[in-house]
């Protein structure tokens, strides 16, 4: 079974960058300035993910995961705050006009994703969640056309972030969606597809979601449990992206228990490809214990393989 | 004390330059030193003593530094009270903000670094690393400063417990819980909840009973975090209790809730009945800017009509916080008397901004403020209470 561990989601600025990008709003430093120290930052999270087969720039200069798209539709309004699920974070809603697909171009792409293989977007739920103005099938025609366009200039994985999905307990998938998956399943291609729901429990949407064209499903594993996955069936032909240390909370997660819990998940669960990660966005951590977290996730990958 | 349309503010406003820098032992500009005589000159208020400490520039002394933060409170609490505000407060001039400056004064935690809030904001977060206790009782000393000035009664706003746990990270409760399991989720409730009692009991209460036994009356448990996990909606209401216990009845207790999904609160809210009189939600955020009192209109004020349905006041955001834009009188006057035609009575509305003023400049603030005072007037006129 290959074994992996990946970002998920944006990953937490370092301390520097948040001065820097502080200290730039508020007119103490110009643009070149700020560009400097992201780039000092693009490359230490470069350097942290060296020899991973699947690489994010952890989306460092996104204000949440939604708001590069407003470049994308001219006219879109960036209206008030929203908060981020259980976390702390809120997120911007985004009013777009209508769909039109303008600003989706390869110097957007090279704004918003600045290296690696792994793409890391908003599912379409979640991009309905915090936007207005764009009907269902218009948000599967914008982000198959991103994906289009990623794929085309070098994306290989595509995590499709989706706590939408399972935060309220919904026990179907939005309509259209699993036709949506097969579109972009074509899109891509070879590339790997996953679809990763976090802040809820799988079980009420697993059957749906296994039966998704794609390569992988998320698991949170704070809010989800072994044997529910076990006794509700999980399929052995998808991979997993199992989210295993706790991005909300700081503490050190200890190797031998965390080996026990993959263990059993390899015995029991079989999944395809395991891939390591948080349980949600390391982005609700500081800097140095999201590096901190990856770092034990990496050990732990090393005694398990 | 209190009536009806009551006006009060939402604990923070800007620090000044000149008050900012001299903390920081940065210079002092020319421009500094006009705005501390502008202002002082506006709210009437004698500023020598102060120009003349500013005119050192940077380098104060530590007394030098607590005369400023001195003046810094008393400017705030006359520009709220020369907006015409019912009640005040200094707009949190003696502390850092509503999460760092209580846990820098609570035993067990260690602060690790920044998150983001959003955009380019973020906060200094701390992890819980023992059992919390209270190393000092952090607001007391404010009060009885503000109060010493004060021509108007005095709100000394709190950040609640719930909103400190869920701020913080967890080392200590959470310590050996497992993950991947039923068990776990379970143990994880367990921890958050023993977190909770020991901050509610150990910490807010002692805080909220010295305030009491000085004088305060009106205070104000900020929870914006409230409704972050439905899941734990009871326990935020259990932390309530716990962190009033014996001062029930004694207080006119008001909890702020701000940027949140409010029907999350129902109908567990009624466990507080009786404990907290206030509930303070954010609305103009979510409203339109048009005048009006039909519900398509104030649709931001939707929840009113849940609310109506428990014991309690409903403090109602007029001002919207994140936007320069000055709400003009007639907008405020229409948005409490929707709130006023939801909740059946003016007795059951109070008025305020959404949440704290503090990314908006002193300026900007007052204006916002004096509005709202003149829409509430606005407002009782058409009722016929003025």
């Amino acid at each position: 079974m290959e074994l992996y561990v990946t970002l998920n989601g944006k990953y937490p600025r370092s301390e520097s960058l948040i001065r820097a990008t502080r200290d730039y709003d508020r007119g103490r430093i110009d643009s070149t300035a700020l560009n400097h120290v992201y780039e000092e930052d693009y490359r230490a999270l470069h350097d942290l993910q060296r020899d991973w087969p699947w690489v994010s720039d952890g989306l460092l200069n996104w204000q949440d995961l939604l708001r590069p798209f407003a470049e994308v539709i001219p006219g879109t309004q960036v209206l008030g705050l929203v908060r981020y699920y259980e976390t702390n974070t809120f997120y911007r809603l985004l009013s777009f006009p209508g769909l039109n697909l303008q600003g989706l171009h390869e110097t957007w792409v090279s704004k918003y994703f600045r290296f690696g293989n792994l793409a890391i977007l908003p599912g379409p739920a979640l991009f309905a969640r915090f936007s207005e103005g764009l009907s269902l099938p218009q948000i599967y025609t914008l982000l198959q056309e991103t994906m289009a366009l990623l794929k085309a200039q070098g994306s290989r994985v595509f995590y499709l972030q989706e706590p939408e999905l399972v935060y309220r307990g919904n026990s179907e998938l939005p309509p259209g969606y699993a036709s949506f998956i097969q579109e972009v399943r074509k899109v891509i291609d070879d590339g790997t597809l996953i679809v990763n729901p976090y802040f809820g429990s799988v079980l009420p949407l697993l059957r749906e979601l296994l039966q998704l064209e794609v390569d992988g499903i998320g698991v949170d594993f704070l809010t989800n449990a072994i044997e529910d996955l076990i006794e509700a069936g999980w399929d052995p032909a998808k991979g997993m992206l199992a989210g295993v240390v706790d991005t909300e909370n700081s503490y050190q997660e200890q190797a031998e228990d965390l080996q026990a819990v993959l263990t059993q998940i390899r015995e029991t669960l079989r999944p395809r490809f395991l891939v390591l990660t948080g349980h949600a966005d390391f982005e609700f951590l500081p800097r140095s214990v999201a590096d901190r977290k990856i770092a034990f996730l990496q050990n732990v990958k090393e005694v398990l393989a | 004390m209190i009536h009806p349309l009551f006006t009060h503010e939402i604990g923070s406003l800007a620090k000044p330059n000149w008050r900012v820098k001299a903390m920081r032992n940065r210079p002092l500009t020319d421009q500094d030193l006009d705005d501390a005589q502008e202002w002082g000159k506006f709210l009437d208020l004698e500023t020598e003593e102060l120009l003349e400490i500013l005119q050192k520039r940077q380098n104060f002394t530590p007394e030098e530094k607590q005369k400023i933060v001195w003046y810094s409170s008393l400017m705030a609490t006359r520009m709220l009270e020369k907006a015409g505000l019912d009640v005040v407060y200094d707009g949190e001039q003696h502390r850092v903000e509503m999460y760092e400056y209580p846990i820098r004064r609570i035993e067990g935690f260690q602060f690790l670094g920044h998150v983001r809030s959003f955009d380019n904001k973020y906060y200094r977060k701390a992890a819980v690393q023992a059992a919390p206790r209270l190393k000092e009782l952090y607001h007391l000393h404010e009060y009885q400063v503000i109060q010493s000035f004060a021509t108007k009664p005095v709100k000394i706003p709190m950040t609640g417990a719930y909103t400190l746990v869920d701020w913080s990270f967890d080392e200590f409760y959470l310590r050996g819980v497992e993950i991947g399991t039923r068990e776990g989720r379970r143990h994880r409730r367990e921890a958050r909840a023993r977190f909770l009692h020991d901050l509610a009991t150990q910490v807010i209460h002692p805080n909220l009973k010295a305030l009491y036994d000085a004088g305060a009356r009106f205070l104000q448990i900020d929870e914006p975090a409230a409704t972050t996990k439905p899941d734990e909606i009871d326990l935020f209401f259990q932390s309530l209790e716990d962190s009033v216990g014996d001062l029930k009845g004694k207080v006119f207790f008001s909890v702020h809730i701000c940027f949140s999904d409010y029907r999350l609160l129902f109908p567990a809210i009624q466990t507080v009945e009786g404990i907290i009189r206030e509930f303070h939600f954010e609305y103009a955020n979510r409203d339109t800017r048009e005048l009006g009192v039909d519900d398509r209109k104030r649709r931001g004020y939707e929840i009113l009509k849940e609310l109506v349905k428990y014991d309690f006041i409903a403090g109602v955001g007029v001002l919207d916080v994140h936007t320069d834009w000055i709400e003009p009188p007639e907008l405020v006057r229409d948005r409490v008397l929707y709130a006023v035609e939801q909740m059946g009575t003016p007795e059951r509305v109070f008025v305020a901004p959404d949440c704290g003023l503090r990314t908006r400049t002193w300026k900007v603030a007052y204006e916002k403020l004096r509005n709202m005072v003149e829409g509430v007037e606005l407002a009782k006129q058409a009722l016929g209470l003025s």
